[in-house]
């Protein structure tokens, strides 16, 4: 899989010298001028590193660090803040919110690259086959945890995927685990005796072919010490527990980079596209299907596939956020001339007629009976 | 000599070294106490810095010496535009001053520094309105006759 980095910076100067830093290797970089943007950029491509001047006009970068670490969606991207200012206040001031590394301008690419390479896998290019790993592929997630109800969970929250869980109570083995199995998300609890968890997460860190590896440290809501000390670190983010499904596969989808498109747009045959929309939508969720509609739609287009049905039957309830949701993909629909119909449940039916969006709205009783003559 | 001289000097030096693999050195025979008015000729950066330490600091480089500096950091470009050449010069004086602010800051002298501006002109004119220290520097990049010079005209908040 390849890389996001997303440079923060109001100097172009310094964008073309990350440029030429990461030009070797297989990434795939973005730009923002200023906090605002990156913040957008972030929240749209949901990069695997985020390189964040300090003094920028519009929103500086302490500010837009502190807007990333306050969002669920962004707050688990590492950031290496670039600053001209070395002094101690300075460093840790950014330190306490939350960033992975620092570097001091003027720096060496070489610099750059070193810290970028222990955060993010750094291939050079050619190297690998540069397909990005869906969320159906098969994954492992190594749990360490000395309760096994906990490892029971965390196996329930992604028993939807074809991944697999490989559970152990003792940080030992899971060090031989990770360098046996090379696993694609690791999720440990901190409250392990003896700081297992710090000690496991450094050796893992300090192994080259485990280094790369997303790392989440479980604790309860109220461990706030030992959140801060994780965080410090460099873990990847914090599970809480008790565990939320949806906000764990968010969040290890995120974390392993995967494609989760799979979840929302699927081929039914070779001409039409499916678009399903899932019943009780969060925030998190509606921002996931958002970032899929453009490149989904134009992908269709690209290949050839004209006509696409939004699946809504699994809705019982309908809400602005799902009209949204539902108009964006109709608007990029008629902007890049893809027929599309919309099949609902009864509820959604009756429900749509009462938005002014959608009250004259043509919406089939099933995905059966939208493909009929379509 | 001053302090502010002194840490002035190696960061314009190790900006120069890093960011444009230009190696420069400073000319010991140029007066560090400057005397306002100073002419300046060619672009010019400057940064605020406000707090214990109030003033501006400048770096005034030559036409030829910017377009080195560019070349060597985005690569050769004989139709580059002046706004990527100004974007170079504010950030070297970003960095410059920035190193500046981090020394200042380790003696007691903590400030804030505003976003870097970019003066071109033939010639311009710089002078003080309040301070009691006017101090400059002048580098030379080696092997050449291209020069960078370095004013602060700052009042320290003792």
């Amino acid at each position: 899989m390849t890389p996001k980095i997303l440079s923060v910076d109001d100097s172009k100067m310094i964008h073309m010298v990350i440029g030429k830093a990461f030009k070797p290797y297989d990434v795939q970089l973005f730009y923002a001028t200023n906090g605002v943007e990156g913040l957008a950029v972030a929240t749209r491509e949901n990069p695997n590193l985020i390189i964040l001047d300090v003094t920028m006009p519009v929103m500086d970068g302490v500010e837009t660090l502190t807007k990333l670490k306050s969002d669920p969606l962004l707050k688990d991207i590492p950031v290496i803040m670039l600053t001209a200012e070395a002094g101690r206040e300075n460093v840790v001031k950014i330190a306490r919110i939350g960033v992975r590394d620092y570097m001091i301008k003027p720096f060496k690419e070489e610099a750059l690259i070193e810290k970028a390479g222990r955060i993010v896998d750094l291939q050079a290019k050619g190297s690998g086959s540069g397909k990005a790993k869906s969320i159906t592929d098969p994954a492992t997630i190594l749990v360490v945890d000395d309760k096994q109800a906990i490892i029971q969970q965390v196996q329930d929250a992604i028993a939807e995927y074809p991944w697999t869980v490989i559970g152990t109570a003792q940080c030992g083995e899971a060090i031989d685990i990770s360098a046996r199995e090379n696993p694609d998300a690791v999720l440990v609890s901190l409250s392990l005796p003896d700081r297992a968890a710090f000690n496991f997460f450094q050796m893992i860190r300090a192994n080259p072919k485990t280094k790369s590896i997303p790392v989440f440290g479980m604790c309860i809501k109220t461990a706030l010490e030992e959140q801060a000390q994780a965080q410090s670190i460099g873990f990847t983010g914090i599970i809480t527990k008790p565990i939320d499904p949806g906000d764990l596969n968010f969040r290890l989808t995120k974390a392993m980079s995967l494609d989760t498109s799979a979840k929302y747009f699927k081929m039914d045959g070779a001409a039409l596209m499916i678009s399903r929309i899932p019943n009780s939508i969060s925030d998190i969720i509606a921002n996931e299907i958002n970032s899929h509609i453009k490149p989904k739609t134009q992908e269709m287009v690209e290949s050839g596939v004209a006509k696409m049905i939004i699946d809504m039957t699994e809705l019982t309830k309908i809400e602005m956020g799902t009209i949204k949701l539902m108009l964006t993909i109709m608007q990029n629909c008629v902007d890049l001339s893809i027929k599309y119909r919309v099949a609902g449940s009864p509820e959604f039916i009756a429900q749509a007629k009462t938005f002014a969006e959608t009250k004259d709205l043509i919406i089939y009783a099933s995905r059966e009976a939208a493909k009929e003559g379509f | 000599m001053h302090d502010i001289t002194l840490f002035v000097r190696g960061a314009v030096r190790e900006v120069f070294s890093t960011m444009a693999s230009i190696d420069i050195t400073c000319n010991e025979e140029f007066p560090e106490i400057a005397t306002p008015p100073f002419t300046a000729d060619g672009i010019v950066g400057s940064v605020s810095v406000t707090g214990k330490l109030n003033g501006v600091v400048y770096l005034v480089f030559s036409a030829n010496l910017v377009k080195k500096v560019c070349n060597s950091i985005l690569g050769d470009d004989p139709t580059r535009s002046s706004q990527e050449e100004n974007d170079v010069i504010g950030e070297f004086t970003n960095m410059v001053t920035g190193n500046l602010k981090s020394k200042m800051a380790d003696k007691g002298f903590n400030c804030k520094l505003s976003i870097p501006t970019v003066l071109r002109g033939n010639p311009i004119t710089i002078d003080v309105a309040d301070g009691n220290l006017s101090l400059s520097n002048q580098f030379t990049v080696d092997g050449t006759q291209d020069v960078i010079s370095t004013l602060v005209f700052a009042k320290l908040d003792e």
